[in-house]
């Protein structure tokens, strides 16, 4: 369960990555349209910023289960075994607390774009549910990893926190 | 719920839930959601999740991964062990060339990665040895290091800077212009420092390597090139001939290019590193930025910044007890957290205050980058410290934190003379760019 929830993670961390390699090629083609051939570029503009949030939101649980996200660890750091397990146990439940509503969130605002149809005011008209669904899909494997991560914990196998940056 | 009582309430909820060791990112957000939901009830999150796309759906954002991955190729590549070679073998000539070689690697390599700890492993995997191998005392090899490693989140392109433009919608091109002479100034402060200390404790800077000019000049193709992407990409930002992304954009496909032409770093697997750590990166600082833009929204629906803003502004404080209450502050929150963290928890709520005191919104960004670079060379996170003991752990923790401390010393001195001279910050972005408005 916890393997399959991490294998998960990991795929849609594959994806993210991929997501911000290609964000790199479009700038880069662009620019070249815009400052070398001196042509409008617009949907360029859309379609990076909507794969930069994707990449986010899907990027997330990898980074949560690689313990990736930024969090003060001086207290747990210093506590003893049995105390840390409890807080490091509790904030991994405020995690999915926070990922488990904003799926919830996500999904209602992804199916009403989807039935209504919305789309972008830029001329290109992009359908919105289509970065919309990164929030159901990223929030509700992070939810799921923060389930990971709190099954580990709770064995005892969580390992050192990394810290970021 | 008056302002007062909700403020102090949210500052217990975001202290508990950090203790307890929630990441940042989500402590933000469900303390935004947590307070809407008490004060305003549950309709007051019926926008959360446009909130929360809306946040994260900014162009301007994505300059943060596109750096990141440009100082991640750099980081992977051996560039940092030539900048250091060239600066040694052009600076050989100079007493004390070795330690201003260092420090100067450490201020242009941070410039180029970004970050903190990267630039700390790769100039100090070489200076470190070379340096104590050549008598200077352990302390201050190990010390000047991490004080240099630092200078990467002042110095531009930098990341730090690009996240308190965003945090407090200022121009990240006159950000990046207000960091490089107190950049500059901070690696002059070091050197003087370290050559001071050297002296002092008996060192004579007589042994030193020879170099011929063929050797100078043959190391110069593999270092320029990188040098000369920053450039580029500094210059574009300030001819305002690109906005922040697409400079960062082609600078990052720029510096993978050559760190696979220059390096042959062509395997896709050290491509997927850079790659992935860059992804990892960008991940934890956009998910902070999206979970502070709905903490914002909250804190404003609430009255907080506002009311904190005028409460001081009414208290009729002296503008530099402010100053000063202001910077401890800050420099206590660095001791716990990165400072992109600290940015965006605190800058939104700071800036009010700090411009309706009559601060410039710029000037103030150099002083809180100082902050936070000392924070990355104290105890307990200070990172660059425990780098460094990764590197040469026969020089105990605490040589190196003594051996950073003068540094830490340089910093404040730093910000006091900015405080003098707020022109160091100021002067640069107001010529080349004309006055703020």
């Amino acid at each position: 369960m916890v393997a399959f929830i991490e294998r998960l993670s990991f795929a849609a961390g594959v994806v993210a990555a991929i997501l911000i390699a290609a964000a790199i090629v479009i700038v880069c083609q662009m620019v070249f349209i815009r400052y070398v051939l001196v042509e409008s570029a617009a949907w360029q503009t859309e379609v990076v910023t909507f794969s930069l949030v994707a990449a986010t939101l899907l990027g997330s649980p990898w980074v949560l289960r690689e313990r990736g996200h930024v969090s003060v660890e001086l207290v747990t750091a210093y506590s003893s075994p049995e105390a840390r397990r409890v807080m490091l146990m509790m904030a991994d439940t405020v995690v999915f607390i926070f990922a488990a509503i904003m799926f919830w969130k996500g999904l209602e605002l992804t199916l009403q774009a989807y039935e209504g149809s919305w789309t972008t005011d830029s001329i290109y008209e992009f359908s919105l549910w289509i970065p919309y669904a990164s929030m159901p899909i990223g929030f509700g494997l992070l939810a799921l990893q923060s389930i990971a991560c709190l099954i580990k914990v709770a064995r005892g196998e969580d390992g050192s926190r990394r810290g970021g940056h | 719920m008056g302002p007062e009582i909700a403020g102090l309430l949210i500052g217990l909820t975001i202290f508990a839930l950090l203790v307890i060791g929630v990441p940042v990112a989500f402590t933000l957000a469900i303390t935004a959601i947590l307070f809407l939901v008490l004060g305003k009830g549950l309709l007051a999150i019926s926008t959360l999740a446009e909130n929360f796309f809306g946040g994260l759906a900014e162009f301007t954002l994505l300059s943060i991964p596109m750096f990141i991955v440009m100082g991640a190729a750099v980081a992977a590549s051996p560039a940092g062990k030539d900048l250091y070679e060239a600066l040694d073998r052009w600076l050989n000539r100079v007493p004390g060339g070795l330690i201003i070689s260092n420090i100067g690697a450490c201020s242009i390599f941070a410039a180029l990665s970004g970050s903190s700890p990267a630039t700390c492993a790769a100039i100090g995997k070489m200076g470190i040895p070379e340096m104590r191998q050549r008598g200077y005392p352990d302390g201050l090899a190990t010390g000047a290091i991490a004080a240099g490693g630092t200078l990467g989140i002042l110095i531009p392109p930098s990341i730090t800077m690009i996240v308190y433009g965003i945090a407090t919608e200022t121009s990240i091109g006159r950000l990046f212009l207000a960091g490089l002479l107190p950049g500059l100034m901070l690696t002059v402060l070091f050197m003087t420092w370290s050559l001071y200390t050297a002296w002092r404790s008996g060192y004579r800077f007589s042994k030193v390597a020879s170099y011929t000019w063929g050797q100078r000049i043959e190391i110069l193709p593999r270092v320029l090139p990188f040098l000369a992407i920053i450039a580029g990409v500094l210059w574009v930002l300030y001819g305002g001939v690109a906005t922040p992304s697409e400079a960062a954009g082609v600078g990052a496909a720029g510096c993978v290019l050559l760190a696979v032409i220059i390096y042959r770093m062509w395997q896709p697997s050290k491509l997927w590193m850079v790659l992935s750590s860059s992804m990892k990166e960008s991940v934890m600082i956009l998910m902070i930025i999206a979970c502070s833009a709905l903490f914002s929204q909250m804190l404003s629906s609430f009255y907080i910044t506002q009311t904190a803003a005028e409460a001081i502004a009414g208290a009729g404080l002296n503008k530099w007890v402010l100053m000063l209450a202001i910077n401890v502050f800050l420099l206590v929150a660095g001791f716990f957290l990165p400072p992109v963290a600290v940015i965006l928890m605190t800058a939104p709520i700071l800036l009010p205050i700090v411009t309706q005191a009559g601060f410039d919104p710029y000037w103030f960004a150099v002083v809180f980058t100082i902050n936070m670079e000392i924070g990355l060379i104290t105890p307990p996170v200070g990172l660059n410290l425990y780098v460094i003991n990764g590197i040469v752990p026969d020089v105990p923790l605490a040589t190196i934190l003594k051996g950073a401390l003068p540094f830490m010393v340089c910093m404040v001195v730093g910000i006091i003379l900015l405080c003098i001279f707020p022109g160091i910050a100021t002067w640069l972005p107001n010529y080349l760019m004309g006055p703020a408005i």
